[in-house]
């Protein structure tokens, strides 16, 4: 009894899988975001209504887990992680295979809710709470519409999970239910929602009531997708025979991810005055900048460069992140700026070393805490022409180190044809420096990686404009710049290129950034070092020195 | 030029009243003769642009004065510039509206502000206004001064970036450079990236700071008390204004029905005459329309005279220096040494110029 239940809920798994693997194909890559809003999904883990996104490119599942009945409903191809819920199954049904399921979910379960009541980020009790009463900045403007709907929707469809429902805001993954998609990667929304064709009896929330209300809520609605214990589904699923179940390592591994939290650390160089601050704060939707932490920013421009670090830990959907904004104010202002530059690579090969003292610690961390700069973001002013020599003196030395995104700046005072000029005169003149910002060229895995990546090439540098203003733009409010010509809309592609930026270092390659930068440009620098001080280092460690060589990359 | 106007209006006419002619002795055509002796000379104005590359100068001088002066040009790129000093280059071109003639010299500054080290990048423009305030006053004082040629520099644009918070260092240093030598008027550049609030902070901003560093730009003349009012009143709009927010376009779109200088945005279009998008207008005006001569009267009385005064002084410091006899009419070299020599006299001069200046 109990191993066919097993089997039910593994085939359950992997049909949720199989379905994901669908919908990840029907997944738009991230060039083509504009009608996906991630910010919308909406997880329906019971690991507390978070979305992890597993990886950074598109490559993320979608929430759904359908039953097998529900195959062929479309469904968000971006949470990969959602699908946790449904084969997490942590419900606490008391179906009968609900029942293994819930076994195992309660657990994991548990060790998930820890964190959330303690997540207090910016004033939120609870990402799910967050969520419906849009506390977290991040989901300012596309959230709020979300929870909405797929809360009616799970209440219309199972009255007894009602309790269940109140607690969860995102009704997700049932198969029924519209599973949205994760939270970050550009999820397809919305995906039908099919009511459950039975009652449930046997899903009776118990576990509802408990803190993870809403990690409940996904799984009691999962659990009727999910086990279809006694065949009232329509269609049961099949079982299978050969399934071991070693992808549910991935719901692993999200979990354990959604709890540590991320890190990102982003650097902001630029002349003063392009709007450093501003697109920090439009890209997080909220005041992450210097300008706005810092009372008594004013705008004299100071002597020397200096570099000022600011931290924020933000939240969404139950995925936590500590971003760093690291600003540069000073750089490229006097008239003199030779040598400018190296007091950033000093800061960025400061952190490597903090990071490398940690790492050969005999004692260590268990984590260690990652300052090192992920990715710098380069201002460059529209001046419709070409590039700056100290434009390219900085980069050239720059992206050696360090992943750089040069951005046009302040973009609104190019027209259309102007932009595509200033573009290929940029990416001509990198190409002539041999200057190879993000994402280069050779660190591209596989063909799928080089196409999405060869796509984002020759769209660079993306020519932004930064806002942290809403007008009122055709009825709905967008943040926008309006002028006495015309409103320029921050979001919208067909004005500027801010959305593509966002998509790429937030919603699909932020991992892959980090990845860069741990992987190549801190390993190129711990050689390095290693190298210098090979004997003093192996001494210290007790390290025979051939041990260290074989480390090296 | 309203003086012309409201003198037009006193040419006397050929009346029945003899009384009146008697009384009458008729110098008041005289305006009238010289603005018909002028229109027949023509007039010729100088005019520098500076400021950093990409900030529109080129299409603003196009879009002022309706030409196309620069056609053939060949922008360099980022690593060609690297080295590249400042250079100084002349565009001439002989305009005519209305039966009067202008020729018109555009002094360009290709380079200014684009090295990474930017040290005395005035320096090369500053030595050209020197220049040609030398040539000035060498014609000036020779034998033959039938044509003399006004090579000086009536008016210096210069081109401040909208993106900053108001003035950089190096837009202070070249206007305290230049202040003394030239009529300077600072214009914001691209102003088509700024909301007018941003506009508004930023004028402000830059009045303040131009006040702060006591950087002497280009004043309007008040108006004198027996204006009409109307003119009062534009004088006074166009004082608040500075510095202008200018847009410059090379292109002609369709706007409102009509073809206009604009720039096509997906947003909107601006236009560059439209007075609610930008002040070029104004500027546009004030250059040409009313104060050009004004620029032209402010060169010569106030500071070809300085430098003249200045050179007076430091020959005269000079012959001083040298015991000899001072003598009060500043003897001229009568041969003309070469642009070098003289240029290291003068700098010998101006090591030594304060105590001559002391003793003079």
């Amino acid at each position: 009894m109990l191993s066919c239940y097993v089997k039910r809920v593994k085939s359950a798994l992997k049909r949720s899988f199989e379905v994901e693997e669908t919908d990840s194909s029907t997944h738009p890559s991230p060039l083509s975001r504009r009608n996906t809003n991630p910010l919308r999904s909406s997880t329906s883990s019971t690991s507390s209504q978070r979305s992890y996104d597993l990886s950074s490119r598109n490559s993320d599942y979608s929430s759904s887990r359908s039953s097998p009945s529900e195959s062929s409903n479309p469904r968000s191809p971006k949470a990969g992680m959602s699908r946790i819920e449904l084969s997490g199954g942590r419900n606490p049904d008391t179906a009968s295979s609900r029942r293994t399921e819930m076994s195992i979910e309660v657990s994991s379960k548990q060790i998930d809710n820890s964190p959330s009541p303690g997540i207090a980020r910016f004033g939120l009790k609870r990402p799910e709470v967050s969520l419906s009463n849009r506390s977290t900045p991040l989901d300012k403007l596309s959230m709020t519409r979300i929870p909405e709907p797929p809360q009616r929707r799970a209440e219309s469809t199972s009255p007894i999970i009602s309790p269940v429902e109140g607690a969860s805001r995102r009704p997700e993954m049932p198969v029924f239910r519209q599973p949205e998609g994760l939270v970050p990667s550009s999820a397809v929304e919305n995906n039908n929602h099919h009511l459950p064709p039975a009652p449930r009896p046997e899903v009776i929330p118990s576990y509802s009531s408990s803190a993870m209300s809403e990690a409940v809520a996904p799984d009691a609605m999962v659990s009727p997708a999910v086990g279809v214990p006694y065949g009232e589904k329509a269609g049961g699923p099949v079982l299978d025979f050969s399934y071991v179940g070693i992808d549910a390592i991935l719901e692993q591994m999200r979990r354990k991810a959604m709890k540590q939290g991320f890190e990102l650390n982003i650097m902001v160089v630029g002349q003063s005055g392009l709007g450093k601050s501003t697109l920090m704060n439009t890209l997080f939707k909220s005041k992450v900048s210097r300008k706005s932490v810092l009372a008594t920013a004013q705008e004299k421009i100071p002597k020397t460069i200096e570099i000022k670090s600011i931290s924020h830990d933000i939240e969404e959907k139950g995925v936590r992140m500590k971003l760093t904004v690291i600003d540069t104010p000073g750089f490229g202002d006097q008239i003199n700026n030779e040598n400018c530059w190296q007091p950033i690579m000093k800061f960025i090969n400061d952190q490597y070393e903090a990071y490398l003292q940690e790492e050969i610690n005999i004692n260590r961390k268990k984590r260690i805490p990652d300052s090192r700069v992920h990715c710098c973001i380069y201002f460059i002013p529209p001046t419709g022409h070409c590039l700056r020599p100290l434009d390219v003196e900085f980069m050239r030395r720059l992206s050696k180190v360090v992943n750089i995104v040069p951005v046009i700046a302040k973009a609104d005072t190019l027209t259309l044809e102007e932009r595509d000029f200033f573009k290929k005169k940029i990416r001509e003149e990198l190409r002539a420096n041999g200057i190879d910002v993000y994402p280069q060229k050779e660190f591209d895995e596989d063909a799928e990686d080089r196409m999405i990546n060869e796509k984002i090439r020759e769209m660079i540098p993306f020519a932004v404009v930064g806002s942290d203003q809403e007008y009122q733009v055709n009825g709905r409010r967008l943040l926008g710049r309006k002028t006495k010509w015309g409103t320029i809309e921050v979001e919208n592609i067909a004005h500027c290129e801010f959305a593509y930026l966002r998509d790429l270092l937030i919603r699909t390659h932020m991992q892959n950034i980090k990845d860069i930068t741990s992987s190549i440009h801190y390993e190129m620098y711990r050689v390095r070092r290693l190298n210098e001080n090979n004997t003093v280092v192996a001494h210290a460690n007790g390290i025979p020195e051939h041990h260290l060589s074989a480390h090296e990359m | 030029m309203t003086t012309n106007i409201r003198y037009k209006s006193r040419i006397p006419v050929k009346t029945e009243d003899s009384a009146e002619e008697k009384q009458y002795v008729g110098f008041a055509t005289l305006p009238n003769q010289v603005h018909r002796k002028s229109v027949k000379k023509g007039f010729d104005f100088t005019l520098m642009v500076a400021g950093e590359s990409g900030m529109g100068k080129s299409t603003l001088v196009n879009s002022l004065f309706l030409t196309d002066l620069y056609k053939d040009r060949k922008l360099l790129n980022a690593e060609e510039r690297i080295n590249q000093t400042v250079e100084i280059i002349k565009h001439t071109v002989d305009i005519e509206e209305k039966g009067v003639k202008l020729k018109l010299t555009i002094v360009d500054t290709p380079g200014f502000g684009d090295a990474v080290n930017n040290n005395e990048c005035w320096k090369p423009i500053t030595d050209y206004i020197d220049q040609q305030f030398e040539q000035y006053f060498r014609d000036e004082s020779g034998l033959n001064r039938k044509n003399i040629q006004d090579n000086r520099v009536h008016c210096c644009l210069y081109f401040i970036p909208p993106f900053g918070h108001g003035l950089r260092p190096v837009d202070v240093e070249f206007m305290k450079a230049l202040h003394e030598k030239v009529n300077i008027i600072p214009l914001i550049a691209k102003a088509d990236c700024l909301t007018p609030n941003e506009i508004k902070k930023l004028k402000d901003r830059i009045r303040e700071e131009i006040d702060k560093f006591g950087i002497k730009v280009y004043q309007f003349p008040e108006c004198d008390s027996d204006e009409d009012e109307e003119f009062k009143q534009l004088d006074k709009e166009l004082k608040e204004c500075t510095p202008f927010a200018v847009i410059g376009s090379n292109t002609v779109v369709e706007a409102r029905g009509q073809r206009v200088r604009g720039r096509l945005y997906p947003w909107g279009i601006v236009e560059v005459e439209n007075q609610s998008h930008c002040d070029f207008v104004k500027l546009r005006n004030m250059l040409i329309r009313s104060h050009m001569h004004d620029l032209k009267d402010v060169t010569c009385d106030v500071h070809y005279e300085n430098y003249r005064a200045q050179c007076i002084q430091e020959m005269t410091s000079k012959l001083a220096q040298d015991n000899r006899m001072e003598s009060p009419i500043p003897i001229l070299p009568l041969s003309t040494p070469d642009a070098e020599t003289e240029k290291l006299i003068k700098m010998k001069d101006e090591e030594q110029g304060v105590v001559g200046l002391s003793r003079a």
